[in-house]
């Protein structure tokens, strides 16, 4: 474990720096569903978590959600509100989880409540807030169905980072050494 | 635990996902069947038929809107038509020749008449009358207990016409008769009929919630939700094949608030009351005519003798609403019902060697 | 195939698969929420009226004038002519297939889902 206070933070600075990357990316690439996207800067959020901890992930959030809409110019817009709120949600619920891991939990065990709890805290923000619509929960379902999907690849993705030699290192398992 | 082995969970897990992806794709939001609802025969009438899309809807509504028109008039016994004439007539004493679209219901009437020991008799159309259920919307004030009285004391049945051939003798100066009890399914019949002559194989007529089928809805059975009589929403749903009448009798359908009390229109010919002690009756058969006379026959026999009517009338699925809000139906009833919300049942069948009939 | 999975993982994503099936079961089944209301009346073309936000309708007939209220996801007859109140009784037609029936103004109030749960109704 690192306690370099000054070596964690270029660790938070640099891993935003990735989240934010890839979250413009991903924005300039059209969906062909509007509302789902791959949500790979997850990628980034889950492996800060599993190495980092719960509040350098919480800060390599918050800088990716600030970051990111300042470089797309949607700061303080709904797009910007249903972002924060999905992340999280997601971090909600990871930070319980994240005992399980890697024990009884591997990353696609942490990205798909991950990905649902991000897909459901933006719907009741979207439902109750944004657009309080009667049939808007008919959309749910998709919406969930894609936010399992999105999990699932997330995980997978996480899963293979984590495996590489040189990140598996600062694997943090408090319980354990790395069972590799 | 190795840890590199799938876990059998996943593997269930990635079908439930696939199969949950191939329900979503196989939504099918096209109707398969049509609708229409217009007004005749003194009721909203529904007719639901399948395929959609392809029957010519304004058509069916203008010819059988007439033809339920023409039924209504020649069986409405207040009014001038073939029933309206033949009351007269009947009254009257003398022999004559009965309509020909009257004579089916007179002959059908005295065999359920005889059946049920009096307790269907549409003759009492002067009893109907007193109540006020002879105006299209009823209303009182109901026969006090001299005017009941005189009603009782020697009461027309079905037996005092005189039949031979088409011939007819009316042998009893109060006989009226009325035949709101099954004209609705000779009605509802006949319209199954005419639809078949306008190249309409499947279809549903439903007039006034009493209705029947004919033919299916491709490879499924007809769907039929049956309302709640005490209250709101659906009691049941119940599926119905090819051929088949549900008709139900209810205090609910007709009737009028009299000085605090509710007056409906199903007159019991014992008390010359409104029959108590049952909310509705319900019958299922193939025979539209006898599940519409059963119906009201089993409304009339109320919680006690309600399965031997049924029995007597040949009716094998039958289903009564207390007031208490519980259920009791035959056990032939039971495989067709299926309840959609908690109701208290009791399966009820006719006792054996029960034969007398409440005073 | 992946490497490191664990038993956990099976679970959660059995869990999670259960919830996004049995939010399109409930979200998409037939009796699931009525989406709009339909009039009949003798004489006159059913209208359609979407169950989406507050809203009073006034429907003429040959007894009076009929009022209907509606609300997201119900509707029902607030008003109506008729001395037995049948059509009042009905209460809040919520699930699709319920009705209400004003015999003396010949219409019936009839809410439906995305899919028609019944074929006909019997009362």
């Amino acid at each position: 474990m690192n306690t370099d206070p000054v070596l964690a933070d270029r660790r938070i600075a640099a891993l935003a720096a990735l989240a934010i990357g890839l979250q413009v990316i991903e924005a300039a690439i059209p969906s062909p569903v509007p509302g789902i996207k791959p949500g790979l800067a997850n990628v980034i959020t889950l492996v800060t978590l599993v190495t980092l901890g719960w509040r350098a992930a919480l800060a390599v959030t918050l800088l990716r959600v600030v970051g990111a809409s300042l470089l797309l110019g949607t700061l303080l817009s709904p797009g910007f509100w249903l972002s924060l709120t999905g992340a999280l949600a997601a971090l909600a619920v990871l930070a319980p989880l994240l005992r399980l891991h890697p024990r009884h939990l591997s990353a696609l065990g942490l990205a798909v409540p991950a990905a649902i709890a991000h897909t459901l805290g933006q719907f009741l923000l979207a439902w109750a807030v944004i657009i309080p619509h009667p049939q808007l929960p008919l959309l749910l379902p998709p919406l969930l169905l894609a936010g399992l999907i999105t999990g699932v690849v997330t995980g997978i993705l996480t899963a293979s980072v984590l495996a590489d030699p040189r990140i598996q290192r600062h694997v943090r398992d408090p319980s354990t050494t790395q069972s590799g | 635990m190795t840890p590199s082995q799938p876990h059998p969970w996943l593997r269930a897990a990635t079908v439930a996902l696939l199969l949950s992806l191939i329900a979503l794709a196989g939504c099918d939001r096209k109707p398969e069947t049509d609708r229409l609802t217009f007004q005749a025969f003194g009721t909203l009438v529904d007719i639901t038929v399948y395929p959609g899309g392809v029957h010519d809807l304004t058509r069916i509504e203008s010819e059988l809107s007439e033809e339920l028109e023409i039924m209504h008039t020649s069986w409405h016994a207040w009014e001038p038509g073939s029933l309206g004439r033949t009351n007269q007539l009947l009254a009257l004493g003398g022999e004559f020749s009965a309509p020909p679209s009257v004579l089916p219901l007179i002959e059908y009437a005295q065999e359920l008449e005889s059946l049920t020991d009096g307790l269907f008799n549409p003759a009492l159309g002067r009893l109907i009358a007193a109540w006020g259920f002879h105006l299209d919307e009823a209303a009182g004030p109901p026969p006090d207990a001299e005017q009941l009285e005189a009603l009782l004391a020697d009461p027309p049945r079905m037996s005092d016409i005189e039949r031979r051939g088409v011939r007819l003798r009316g042998n009893h100066p109060d006989l009226q008769l009325d035949f709101g009890g099954m004209g609705k399914g000779f009605a509802v019949a006949r319209s199954l009929d005419l639809l078949a002559d306008l190249g309409v194989e499947h279809a549903i007529v439903n007039a006034g919630g009493d209705l029947m089928t004919r033919g299916r809805p491709g490879d499924r059975a007809w769907r039929i939700g049956v309302r709640d009589p005490l209250g709101q929403g659906v009691l049941a749903s119940i599926e119905l094949g090819s051929d088949e009448a549900l008709f139900t009798s209810g205090d609910y359908e007709r009737g009028y608030e009299w000085e605090g009390e509710r007056i409906h229109h199903v007159i019991d010919p014992r008390s010359g009351r409104p029959s108590r002690g049952l909310v509705a009756a319900t019958v299922l058969h193939d025979d539209p005519a006898l599940a519409d006379a059963a119906a009201t026959t089993l409304m009339i026999a109320g919680p006690d003798d309600w399965p031997l009517y049924a029995q007597r009338l040949g009716v094998e699925k039958a289903l009564v609403v207390l007031p208490d809000g519980s259920v009791e139906l035959t056990p032939e009833m039971v495989p067709r019902v299926e309840f959609r919300r908690e109701v208290i049942r009791r399966i009820r069948a006719a006792e054996p060697g029960v034969g007398a009939i409440a005073p | 195939m992946i490497r490191g999975l664990r038993w956990g993982d099976a679970v959660v994503v059995a869990l999670a698969t259960a919830l996004v099936t049995s939010s399109f079961a409930l979200g998409y089944a037939p009796g699931g929420d009525s989406t709009h209301l339909v009039i009949t009346q003798a004489g006159v073309d059913p209208r359609h009226y979407p169950l989406t936000e507050n809203r009073a309708i006034r429907v003429e007939g040959p007894a009076g004038v009929t009022e209907i209220e509606i609300q997201p996801g119900r509707a029902r007859c607030l008003r109506s002519p008729g001395n037995q109140g049948i059509c009042e009784a009905a209460g809040w037609l919520e699930r699709p297939g319920d009705m209400a029936v004003s015999l003396p103004n010949r219409l019936t109030l009839q809410v439906r889902g995305a899919r028609s749960d019944f074929d006909s109704m019997h009362y």
